[in-house]
């Protein structure tokens, strides 16, 4: 297993959105079949409600939602990466994009990697892992990350290619010079004994002007829980070294 | 198809019957899904019941498996035998499929005058952005 296996899995897991409608919505079938969501739809008759939309995954029904829902999640600008929790809807994000394979460009990573840190902030206990390639980049975060393993009781890893020497001693560093930490960004947040707190973000970059990454976030917590055992036996090590 | 053949039925009991069946939400989505439709499986009409219902009373809260396998047992309890005993539905007990029974016209009127009749009302309560009206209970 390697982190880039982690992604390849989510990528190959197809999910279906049935929307059922008066008519098709074609903003909600673009926004999802840019995420590998196919996207069907069937008629029902206009009773005013604006339909539901059905998430299927290998034909299993995993849940529905009011259409007038779903389509507040994806339509406020639709390049503000928002993942919720929104707190106007319940269980959104858990439903529609349980673990989401995406593209991201270096803002958008920057979002997700934002909304989980926060989570794991306001749950002020748990694991937190955070790889951001390098090091080096780590010391533009030192502020946040200080604060972090700091003024909380998480239990924080931060990962990268040993470029650098992040002051921060309340937390764990883990330099490596795994090809796979040079190239793989994430944050994964183990939920600090709540599941429903358990995220994860994890992308591949694959090109790098302008940088853009292949990966997925994800509410699932088995899933979290895979990604950060993989992190923490195969960088289990302290300091800058080999694993 | 009638209904229940041996009965007397002057007019009035048929009517009756209808109101009493149609009076809950869940039947009245599933007749609206099947009047489009051929025969439905059971499952597809319990996906699109449990789905429909939620999202006319509470569009932000999903519906999860648990709740659906609640929806299934209702609908095969409950719902589907009293429209069967009404003449408005015949399920195939082998394939698991359900469909319309030959629909008199006046369940056919009664029918679009409702679906009408929901909308209008939701129409009415989409301005008003906070509270959320139940179309169920006005």
């Amino acid at each position: 297993m390697t982190l880039r296996d982690f992604v390849d899995e989510v990528a190959s897991d197809s999910r279906t959105l049935t929307v059922y409608a008066p008519e098709p919505d074609e903003a909600l079938e673009r926004h999802f079949e840019a995420r590998q969501v196919a996207v069907e739809h069937e008629p029902i008759p206009d009773d005013g409600s604006g339909g539901f939309v059905v998430v299927t995954a290998q034909g299993e029904f995993v849940g529905s939602l009011g259409a007038t829902a779903v389509r507040e999640l994806i339509l406020p600008s639709v390049d503000e990466w928002e993942l919720g929790p929104n707190e106007s809807i319940r269980v959104p994000m858990n439903l529609l994009a349980d673990t989401t394979f995406v593209s991201f460009d270096a803002r958008q990573l920057l979002v997700a990697t934002r909304e989980i840190e926060d989570r794991a902030y306001r749950r002020g206990r748990g694991t937190l892992r955070a790889g951001f390639q390098s090091l080096a980049r780590l010391s533009t975060q030192c502020g946040k990350y200080e604060t972090l393993s700091g003024e909380t009781e998480l239990d924080v890893h931060v990962y990268g290619r040993p470029d650098a020497d992040p002051d921060l001693p309340r937390a764990t560093i883990h330099g490596d010079d795994a090809e796979e930490i040079a190239s793989h960004w994430f944050v994964v947040f183990d939920g600090g004994g709540d599941d429903r707190q358990a995220c994860a973000l994890l992308a591949e970059e694959v090109a790098d002007d302008p940088r853009s990454f292949r990966g997925f976030w994800t509410y699932d917590p088995g899933t979290v829980a895979d990604v950060d055992g993989y992190l923490r036996e195969t960088y289990g090590s302290e300091r800058a070294g080999k694993r | 198809m009638t209904m229940g053949a041996d009965r007397p039925d002057d007019g009035s009991e048929t009517v009756g019957e209808l109101f009493d069946v149609l009076s809950r939400p869940e039947r009245r989505l599933l007749l609206y899904y099947l009047r489009d439709r051929e025969a439905v499986p059971v499952e597809e009409l319990t996906t699109v019941v449990a789905g429909w219902l939620r999202a006319r009373r509470d569009p932000a809260e999903a519906v999860t498996p648990a709740e659906r396998e609640r929806v299934l047992a209702a609908l095969h309890h409950v719902h589907l035998p009293r429209l069967e005993a009404a003449g408005l539905v015949r399920r195939d007990r082998e394939s698991g499929e359900v469909a319309l029974a030959e629909p008199s016209q006046l369940f056919e009127d009664i029918l679009t005058q409702a679906l009408a009749q929901e909308r209008g009302a939701a129409e009415r309560t989409t301005g008003e952005a906070s509270d959320r009206t139940d179309p169920e209970n006005p």
